[in-house]
C-alpha cells in the first residue's frame, strides 16, 4: 500500500496546530473550595509531532486534554486548536471543532455495539455530513486496510478481539482527516503486546500523516518513544527527559 | 437529518425487546382510547337513532290561542322559577275546546322545504283515540300521515315486525306490539277505533304491528293513513302537525327557532324533548374523553421512563458521539425521532388491533333478554369511525414524543466529558 494515500492533507512543517497560553482551569470556582487543576499551562505541539504527556493520576492530563479537544473550556487562558481559539466557541462551534479538527481515542474503545467496524468508523463523517461518501468509505476503508482490519471492518465491535477494537478506535479518529489526535491512554486496556503493537501504529500513522498526536500514558516505556516528552505535575506541565 | 434518523432506527432494531414494549405501550393505550371511544359512539348513536329514527327532529304546531287571562291570584314570584330563568307555567288559559289545526298544509310544506337542512316533511293528522276491543278500552295516540312520506321522516318501516306499514288501506291501522299483547289483537283482526268524539269511529283493520322499544310507542301510539286519521280526529281537510327531519340532528334546535321566526307556527325539536337522554349522552361524553386522556397519559409516562432509563443507559455512546463532533440538536433530534418511531408504530399497530378488536365484537350476538322483539341484534353496538382512528393514531404519536421532551432535552445536555467517564 502506498503511504503517499494515507496523507490526507498537506500540512506545512513546524506548523504548531496545537497551541496554550497560561491554561488555567478551575473546578468549583465559586465555590468555597475552589479545586484549580490546570495552573497556567503553556505548550505546544507542530503537525506530524507525537508528543507524550505523562503524570500522576489526578495530576491534570485528562483535563488538559479534555481541553485540547474542545471536549472543556479553560477558565482562563487560550488553546488554540489549528490557529482557532475553543474559548471564543459555543456549543456548536465547539461540536463542529471536534468533528473536523480533533480525533480522539480513548483508554476504551467506544465503538458503538448497534454498528459494524466500518460503520463506527465512519460515524464522525456521519454526524457531519450524513451520510458518508464513496470518498470517505474507499478512505475508512483504506485505514482499516493499514490496521490490518480488512477482513473485519463487516463485524460488530463485540467480535473483535480489545487490540482489533482499538484499531478500530483509532481509524476512528483519523476518518475525518483531523489536525490533531488526542489520545488518553490508548493502550492502557491492553495486554503489553497488543498495547505495544497499536502504540508502533500510532507512531507510523504519525508519521504518515502529518497529523499531530498528543498521547497521554503512564507508561514511560512508551513515552520514551515519542518525539517529545511533556509532564504534568501540580498543575506546570513541563518537558521531562526519560 | 440522516445521521439521527440513522442512529434512532439502529437503536430501536438493536434492542428488540425494549422497543416491543414501548411500542406495546403505546398500541395498549390506542386500543384502549379506541374501544371506549368506538363503543360510547355506538351506544349514543344507538340512542340517537332510537329517538330521532322514531321521532320527528322537529315539529311544527299551530299558535295555541289565548282566551282568557287567570285571575291574577299567583303572584309574578310563583310563576318564575328565578331571575332571568324561563316561566314554567303561565298564566294564560287555553282553550281546550277548540283544536289547534294548520289549513292549507301544503303552502306550509313547501314554505319549509325552502329552509336549509330540512330533509324530508310529512304532514299529519295526530290526536286522542280509543282503541275497543271487546270491553277493553285502550286510550292511544293515532297519528295519520301518507305511509311513505312518514317512513322518510320517522322511519316507521324499519320498526315493523309484522305485516305491513307502505301500501296501507285506508281501512287499516298498524299498532305496537305491547297494545297487540295486552288487547289480545292479532295481525289482520279488526278492531274499532274511537277518535275525537264518539260519533267518530270505524272498524279497522291491523294490517301491522310495529316495535320502538320505548313503552309510549309499543303501548299507546297507533298509525294510520292521513286521510283514516283526519276524519277520525274531526279535521277535515287540515292536518294538526307538520313532522320534519333534517340533516344534521344536532342541529335541529337552530332549524326550528328560525322557522318559528318565520313562520306563524310553534315548533318543537326532539333536543329539547328528549333533553334528559341528552343530558345523558353529554356525561358519556365527558368518561369517554376523561377515560382516553387517562390512557394517553398512563403511555406516555411509560414511554417517558423507557427513554429516560435508555438515556441513561447510552450516557457514554451520547458522550462518544459528542467527542465526534455530535452537537446538542443532533442527540436531541435521534432520540425524538426515536419517539416519533415508537409512538407512529405503536399507534399503528394500536390502531389494526383495534380494527380487528371491534369488527370481531360487532359480531358478538345480544344474549336473550326479557323482550321478545328486540331492537337491537348485536352485544356491542359498535361506530367504527375513520376519523377517530386517526385521531386516536395522532394523538398518541403526539403524546410519545411530548413524553420524550424531558429525556431527549436530558440527553442533549449531557457534559460529554462525564458521560465518557460514566
Amino acid at each position: 500500500m502506498s503511504k503517499e494515500l494515507l496523507i490526507p492533507f498537506p500540512v506545512p512543517p513546524k506548523a504548531a496546530v496545537v497551541r496554550t497560553e497560561n491554561l488555567v482551569k478551575t473546578y468549583g470556582a465559586n465555590t468555597a473550595n475552589p479545586v484549580t487543576v490546570l495552573k497556567g499551562v503553556n505548550m505546544e505541539a507542530q503537525a506530524g509531532e507525537f508528543v507524550a504527556i505523562i503524570g500522576q493520576s489526578g495530576s491534570g492530563k485528562s483535563t488538559l486534554l479534555n481541553i485540547l479537544g474542545a471536549l472543556d473550556v479553560p477558565t482562563t487562558g487560550a488553546a488554540y486548536i489549528a490557529g482557532t481559539n475553543i474559548a471564543a466557541l459555543d456549543g456548536d462551534g465547539l461540536a463542529r471543532l471536534r468533528g473536523t479538527t480533533i480525533g480522539f481515542i480513548f483508554q476504551f474503545h467506544h465503538l458503538l455495539d448497534e454498528f459494524t467496524c466500518l460503520e463506527n468508523v465512519l460515524m464522525p463523517v456521519t454526524i457531519a455530513k450524513g451520510a458518508p461518501t464513496r470518498d470517505d468509505t474507499e478512505y475508512a476503508k483504506m485505514l482499516l486496510g493499514r490496521v490490518g482490519l480488512t477482513d473485519q471492518m463487516h463485524k460488530p465491535p463485540g467480535q473483535l478481539s480489545g487490540g482489533q477494537q482499538q484499531r478500530g478506535a483509532i481509524v476512528r479518529a483519523l476518518v475525518n482527516r483531523p489536525k490533531v489526535v488526542l489520545a488518553d491512554e490508548p493502550t492502557g486496556n491492553l495486554d503489553s503486546r497488543s498495547g505495544a503493537d497499536v502504540f508502533v501504529l500510532l507512531r507510523e500513522i504519525a508519521k504518515e500523516t502529518g497529523v499531530a498526536f498528543l498521547m497521554v500514558t503512564h507508561d514511560d516505556r512508551l513515552a520514551k518513544a515519542a518525539d517529545r516528552v511533556l509532564r504534568m505535575e501540580d498543575g506546570y506541565l513541563t518537558e521531562a527527559r526519560l | 437529518m440522516r445521521f439521527e434518523a440513522m442512529l434512532a432506527l439502529r437503536h430501536l432494531t438493536s434492542n428488540r425487546g425494549q422497543t416491543a414494549l414501548t411500542v406495546g405501550a403505546v398500541a395498549v393505550g390506542v386500543v384502549a382510547i379506541l374501544f371506549i371511544r368506538s363503543v360510547i359512539s355506538g351506544v349514543q348513536a344507538e340512542i340517537v337513532d332510537d329517538l330521532i329514527g322514531s321521532l320527528p327532529a322537529i315539529v311544527v304546531k299551530p299558535v295555541e290561542k289565548f282566551t282568557a287571562r287567570l285571575a291574577d291570584t299567583d303572584s309574578r314570584a310563583a310563576v318564575d322559577v328565578g331571575a332571568g330563568s324561563d316561566i314554567l307555567v303561565t298564566r294564560e288559559q287555553k282553550r281546550p275546546q277548540q283544536r289547534e289545526e294548520i289549513a292549507g298544509f301544503a303552502g306550509v310544506e313547501a314554505q319549509l322545504r325552502t329552509f336549509p337542512g330540512v330533509r324530508a316533511i310529512a304532514p299529519v293528522a295526530q290526536g286522542g283515540a280509543t282503541i275497543r276491543r271487546g270491553v277493553k278500552r285502550f286510550n292511544v295516540s293515532l297519528t295519520g300521515g301518507d305511509p311513505a312520506g312518514l317512513d322518510t321522516v320517522i322511519g316507521m318501516s324499519k320498526n315493523v315486525i309484522a305485516g305491513k306499514w307502505i301500501g296501507l288501506a285506508p281501512d287499516e291501522i298498524i299498532i305496537g306490539w305491547r297494545l297487540a299483547d295486552d288487547a289480545g289483537i292479532r295481525l289482520g283482526d279488526r278492531v274499532r277505533v274511537e277518535g275525537a268524539t264518539p260519533n267518530l269511529a270505524g272498524s279497522y283493520r291491523v294490517a301491522g304491528i310495529f316495535r320502538t322499544g320505548t313503552e309510549g310507542g309499543d303501548l299507546g301510539a297507533v298509525y294510520t293513513t292521513r286521510r283514516t286519521a283526519q276524519s277520525l280526529l274531526g279535521l277535515g281537510a287540515n292536518v294538526s302537525h307538520l313532522f320534519l327531519q333534517v340533516e344534521e340532528p344536532f342541529a335541529a334546535d337552530k332549524i326550528a327557532t328560525r322557522i318559528a321566526a318565520a313562520l306563524p307556527y310553534k315548533t318543537e325539536n326532539w333536543l329539547v324533548t328528549n333533553s334528559t337522554a341528552l343530558e345523558g349522552i353529554q356525561g358519556m361524553n365527558g368518561s369517554r374523553d376523561m377515560i382516553s386522556a387517562f390512557a394517553l397519559m398512563a403511555s406516555s409516562f411509560a414511554i417517558a421512563s423507557v427513554l429516560i432509563v435508555s438515556v441513561v443507559q447510552k450516557g457514554k455512546q451520547i458522550g462518544i458521539l459528542k467527542s465526534m463532533g455530535a452537537t446538542d440538536g443532533q442527540i436531541l433530534r435521534v432520540f425524538t425521532i426515536e419517539a416519533g418511531l415508537i409512538g407512529l408504530t405503536g399507534s399503528l399497530l394500536g390502531t389494526a388491533i383495534s380494527f380487528a378488536l371491534l369488527s370481531w365484537l360487532m359480531t358478538i350476538p345480544l344474549p336473550p333478554g326479557p323482550t321478545p322483539f328486540p331492537k337491537h341484534t348485536v352485544l356491542f353496538p359498535i361506530t367504527i369511525d375513520g376519523w377517530t382512528f386517526t385521531g386516536a393514531c395522532s394523538a398518541a404519536t403526539f403524546a410519545t414524543m411530548l413524553a420524550a421532551v424531558l429525556p431527549a432535552r436530558r440527553a442533549a445536555k449531557l457534559n460529554p466529558v462525564e458521560a465518557i467517564r460514566g
